[in-house]
């Protein structure tokens, strides 16, 4: 995996665990699911380890939950589900997230 | 080729080690995340590659260096980064399985030899060599290390006083067995301490409670048969067996 350079890697960083949550918001999903779909999103592939100190972040605060759940293919597995605090927080930073961006693409068009 | 489980112990191994400092219940959630991503995406690799060394060491690359997610675990937990580890999670860095990762001190293999053949051998000064070795050595918690290397001394000690008040052979025997028990109980402890054991206290349990019966083992049969060499290679035999057998047992999943 390519890690992301400079400002790259600093949105990445703040942007990732909200990235996460929306990709609960359509049910709940196993930790090898969430790192394939973050591969294969342009900019926020890196090593697929990091996610899992964010997941067990993100379960403390109580903005997802757990369950383990017996697989047809493989060891049980842990499915991380939004919790409906973290669909608020999601809610929130994704207002946050669009009038922020539409500030930042004016002054940047604006410019000459 | 290395065997497939080898790979998967030595790098969960690893991250073990990057991962001292931080709290022990979000070290072992992490460290079991981690191993059940290993094992869903290795099962689910097409074709039977999960069962090629190439499948797994590309599940692990993916994962990427242990050293990066620990500074990432670290992070989250609000600590600060340690000095010569990489301080964000966005930097390049190399990919999994880094043989190199966690290389400041010296082996913990080496150390145990050092400890358990020269602290035998040349009574004394080979023990002090050993620790020596052992203070320097990765792997071990600064604290694992003054347990592992302290009491082991003490019930040596006792060990040899109760022998000597006991079976009143005032010879060099209870001595010897200072010098003997002492290094090998440490080695035994130590080893008993080193990761995936990384729960300091479980360790340490563990260490003591086998530690103790390597001795009471081996103590029985140097006092019912007095060719001492017997019960003391026995108990070496015993102790360092028992260490490896719960190395070895596979940790339980932690459900919450």
């Amino acid at each position: 995996m390519v890690a992301v350079p400079g400002f790259g890697a600093a949105l990445r960083r703040g942007t990732l665990e909200f990235c996460v949550l929306a990709m609960l918001r359509g049910g709940e999903r196993y930790g090898v699911e969430l790192a394939r779909g973050l591969g294969r999103v342009d900019g926020m592939a890196t090593s697929e380890g990091t996610l899992y100190p964010l997941l067990s972040r993100l379960r403390r605060d109580e903005l997802v939950t757990t369950t383990w759940r017996e697989s047809s293919s493989g060891p049980p597995r842990r499915y991380y589900a939004l919790s409906a605090a973290g669909a608020a927080e999601l809610d929130a930073f994704t207002a946050e997230w669009r009038r922020y961006r539409d500030s930042v693409d004016r002054i940047l068009e604006a410019s000459p | 080729m290395t065997p497939l489980p080898d790979l998967v112990t030595f790098y969960l191994r690893t991250l073990s080690r990057e991962l001292r400092g931080v709290p022990a219940d979000q070290r072992r959630e992490l460290l079991d995340a981690i191993r059940e991503h290993i094992a869903t995406a290795v099962a689910e690799l097409p074709g039977g590659a999960g069962r090629t060394e190439a499948g797994v060491r590309g599940v692990l690359d993916r994962l990427g260096d242990p050293a990066i997610i620990a500074a990432q675990a670290r992070a989250e937990a609000g600590l600060p980064a340690p000095a010569g580890q990489p301080d964000s999670p966005g930097e390049p860095g190399g990919t999994g399985g880094r043989s190199g990762a966690g290389t400041r001190g010296g082996s913990p293999g080496i150390a145990l030899a050092v400890l358990g053949v020269g602290g035998t051998l040349v009574p004394g000064i080979g023990l002090l060599v050993g620790a020596v070795f052992v203070a320097r050595a990765r792997g071990w918690t600064r604290r694992q290390k003054a347990i592992g290397l302290l009491w082991p001394m003490s019930v040596a000690v006792g060990v040899a006083v109760v022998v000597a008040v006991t079976l009143r052979f005032w010879s060099p025997e209870p001595f010897l067995l200072v010098g003997l028990i002492g290094p090998l109980l440490s080695v035994a402890a130590l080893a008993g301490m080193l990761p995936p054991r990384v729960d300091d206290r479980e360790a340490v349990a563990w260490s003591l409670a086998l530690g103790l019966a390597a001795v009471a083992v081996g103590s029985a049969f140097f006092a019912l048969a007095r060719p001492a060499g017997w019960g003391l290679a026995l108990f070496l035999a015993v102790g360092l067996v028992l260490q490896v057998a719960v190395r070895r047992r596979p940790r339980s999943a932690v459900s919450r």
